[in-house]
C-alpha cells in the first residue's frame, strides 16, 4: 500500500476493494459540492481522514478568549468512504486553493491518498455555463481524461464537448474539478468530470443551483451503479427554482424579456441556429450584473 | 520547476527527437508515437509541468481533458532519446534548458526537433523535407539526405528557433526538420508526410523498420479523396489546380479544407 506523509492525516484506513473516487469542491451554483455531499450522505459514508487545510487555505475563523486565542478553523477537506458493490471515496474540499501551486500540490495530495487505496478512477462535476433558461431541465456534460471512456460515457444520459451547440469538442474546465483529472491523466488514472447545465444569468451570483446538481446525480449514480434516494434532492430542487423565480420576478422587464429567448433555444432543435447571438448574452450578463449591483431596484 | 529522472537508460551518444503538439497534421506527435512504439522505448523522465504550464484547469480538447505532459522516452536498442511535448507557456528558455540538460547529461549527439508545415501543394505531389540547422556543417550533413537547406527567413521566432539556439548556447548541434503538409490536410492527418519524415530518420540514424501499415493508411486517404473528388467537380478543380502548381483563392483554399476536413475526421464510434 505504501505510505502517506503529511498533509495527509488518516484516523483509519478501511480496506477498500478497487475504489472509485468522487471530488468536489465550491464552484458555480456548487454544482459538484451540493452533488457530492448529497450521495456522501445518502450513502452514509464514514469520514475516515482528511487533508491538513493549513498548507493550502487561509483560516476562515479565529476564536480569542481574554486575549488568547483559542481556536483557528479553517476550511475542511475532508475524505468519506463507502463499502458496497463498488467501494467509494469522497473527497469533499469546502475551498478551493488560490494559488497555483497549492491547488496543484492539494490535487497531488488528493491522488496520493486514492492511488494509496488503489483507485483507478476519479470523478469531479462542476458546472457547464449555458444559454439555457431556469425552467429547463438542466442536460449534463461529460468530459473524460481519455478516450478510452467515450464509449461508456455514450450509454448515459450526457452530451459530449462536440455534441453541444457551437464548442467543437473545444472548451475547458476551470480549477480542480478540472486539474485533478488532469493530474489523474498524467498518473495514468482514469478521470471523468460531469457538468451540470446553469443559466447563464446566474452562474455569476453565489447561489447553489440544485437543478444542475440533480441531473449531475442522476448520472453519476448511474456510472458509479450506486442507487439512493432522490426525494430530498427533488425538492432541494424545486425550492432552488422557486428562488430563483423571485430572483428573476424582481428583475426589471426588459431584463426578462431578454432572457425569455433562452427559452426558445432550449426548445430549438440543435441543428437550427437560436435566437440568441453572442452580443445578445453579453448584455444580458451586464444588465443582470447591473442590476443586482444596484442592490436589486424595484419592479415597474 | 523540476525535472526528474527515475531510469537509467544505457546509452551511447544517442539522438534526441523533440515534436511539439499542434503542428501540422500533428505530424511530429505522430513520429515520435510510431517511433516509441517501433523502438519499444521505456519512460525515463518528465518535466514537471508546473511553472511552465498555467494550472488553473484544463483545456478539452476534441472531447476529451488535455494536460501537459512532457516525458523522456529511451530506447537502448536503437540509441535514441524521445520527447513529445506540449509547448511551455511560462518561463520557455528554463523549459528548453532542462531538455538540453538531459541531452548533455546522456551524451546526445544531435537534438532534432521534427514537425509538420503546411504548404499550398497537392496531396498526390512527393513530400519535401525542410531543415533549420544550428551548425553549417550539421546542414551540409543534411542535405545529403535529400533535406532542402534553402529556407530563409526574417521574423517573429518559434519554439523550435529557440530550441535551436539554447543548444547552440550549450555546444549541442540540433536541427529542426519539416515535413511539407498539404494545407488542406493540416487540420487531420498526413501519412504520405509521416512516412516521408520517418524513412529520412531512419536513414540519418541507421535504424530500419517497416512502414508497410503507413502505406496502407496513405492508400486509404487517397482512396478517399478521390472519392470526393468524383462526388465534388469543385473539390476535384481545386486538386487539380494545386497538382498544376496554380494558386487558388482564400475563399476556395477554405472550401477545400472544409470539404476534405469533415470527409477525413468522421470519427468512428467506439
Amino acid at each position: 500500500m505504501g505510505t502517506l506523509a503529511k498533509p495527509v492525516r488518516l484516523y483509519q484506513k478501511p480496506q477498500l476493494e478497487s475504489p472509485y473516487m468522487v471530488a468536489a469542491w465550491p464552484g458555480i451554483g456548487n454544482v459538484g459540492l451540493v452533488s457530492a455531499s448529497y450521495l456522501k450522505d445518502k450513502l452514509e459514508a464514514i469520514e475516515f481522514g482528511e487533508i491538513e487545510p493549513q498548507r493550502f487555505l487561509f483560516p476562515h475563523r479565529v476564536s480569542i478568549e481574554n486575549g488568547v486565542l483559542k481556536e483557528m478553523e479553517f476550511p475542511s477537506n475532508k475524505l468519506y468512504y463507502k463499502k458496497g458493490e463498488r467501494d467509494l471515496i469522497i473527497f469533499l474540499g469546502e475551498m478551493q486553493p488560490t494559488g497555483e501551486e497549492e491547488v496543484y500540490e492539494l490535487a497531488q495530495c488528493v491522488l496520493d491518498v486514492g492511488q494509496y487505496f488503489g483507485v483507478k478512477r476519479v470523478y469531479t462535476a462542476g458546472a457547464a455555463v449555458a444559454p439555457i433558461h431556469h425552467t429547463v431541465k438542466s442536460r449534463v456534460w461529460a468530459v473524460p481524461n481519455s478516450p478510452n471512456l467515450l464509449g461508456e460515457l455514450r450509454q448515459h444520459n450526457i452530451v459530449l464537448m462536440s455534441e453541444v451547440e457551437g464548442r467543437g469538442g473545444q472548451g475547458s474546465v476551470t480549477g480542480l474539478n478540472g486539474l485533478l483529472l488532469g493530474v489523474a491523466r498524467r498518473r495514468g488514472l482514469e478521470g471523468i468530470c460531469f457538468l451540470g447545465e446553469v443559466p447563464l444569468y446566474i452562474a455569476n451570483f453565489p447561489i447553489p443551483y440544485p437543478k444542475a446538481s440533480r441531473s449531475v446525480l442522476n448520472v453519476l449514480t448511474a456510472s458509479l451503479r450506486v442507487s439512493i434516494d432522490m426525494r430530498e434532492m427533488d425538492y432541494f430542487a424545486e425550492q432552488g427554482e422557486q428562488e430563483i423565480k423571485k430572483l428573476y420576478m424582481a428583475l426589471p422587464p426588459v431584463v426578462r424579456e431578454q432572457i425569455e429567448k433562452f427559452r426558445s433555444v432550449a426548445e430549438a432543435e440543435a441543428a437550427e441556429p437560436g435566437p440568441i447571438t453572442e452580443r445578445d448574452k453579453q448584455r444580458i450578463m451586464r444588465e443582470v450584473e447591473e442590476f443586482f449591483r444596484g442592490g436589486g431596484g424595484t419592479q415597474t | 520547476m523540476s525535472i526528474e529522472i527515475y531510469g537509467k537508460p544505457k546509452l551511447q551518444n544517442p539522438y534526441l527527437v523533440v515534436a511539439w503538439d499542434h503542428d501540422a497534421a500533428n505530424l511530429g506527435p505522430k513520429v515520435i508515437d510510431y517511433l516509441r512504439a517501433a523502438t519499444g522505448a521505456q519512460e525515463f523522465g518528465e518535466i514537471e509541468p508546473l511553472g511552465f504550464f498555467p494550472l488553473v484547469g484544463v483545456a478539452i480538447d476534441d472531447d476529451i481533458i488535455q494536460f501537459p505532459s512532457c516525458k523522456f522516452f529511451a530506447s537502448e536498442s536503437k540509441n535514441l532519446i524521445l520527447l513529445g511535448s506540449m509547448q511551455p507557456q511560462q518561463k520557455p528558455y528554463q523549459f528548453l534548458s532542462l531538455i538540453v540538460d538531459v541531452a548533455q547529461r546522456f551524451g546526445v549527439r544531435e537534438i532534432y526537433t521534427v514537425g509538420g508545415l503546411a504548404f499550398a501543394v497537392a496531396h498526390t505531389s512527393e513530400r519535401r523535407a525542410f531543415a533549420i540547422v544550428n551548425k553549417p556543417e550539421l546542414g551540409r550533413e543534411l542535405e545529403g539526405f535529400g533535406v532542402d537547406m534553402g529556407m530563409n527567413y526574417q521574423g517573429s521566432a518559434s519554439i523550435t528557433s529557440f530550441m535551436l539556439w539554447v543548444a547552440r548556447s550549450r555546444g549541442v548541434s540540433s536541427a529542426t526538420i519539416w515535413g511539407q503538409i498539404p494545407f488542406y490536410l493540416a487540420a487531420v492527418a498526413d501519412p504520405r508526410a509521416e512516412k516521408t519524415m520517418l524513412e529520412l530518420l531512419m536513414r540519418r540514424f541507421g535504424l530500419g523498420f517497416d512502414l508497410t501499415g503507413l502505406d496502407q493508411e496513405i492508400e486509404n486517404q487517397e482512396r478517399q479523396i478521390d472519392r470526393l473528388r468524383l462526388d465534388y467537380p469543385e473539390v476535384d478543380s481545386y486538386i487539380g489546380r494545386l497538382e498544376r502548381g496554380d494558386q487558388l483563392t482564400r475563399e476556395e483554399g477554405q472550401r477545400l479544407v472544409t470539404e476534405v476536413g469533415e470527409l477525413l475526421s468522421k470519427r468512428i464510434d467506439s
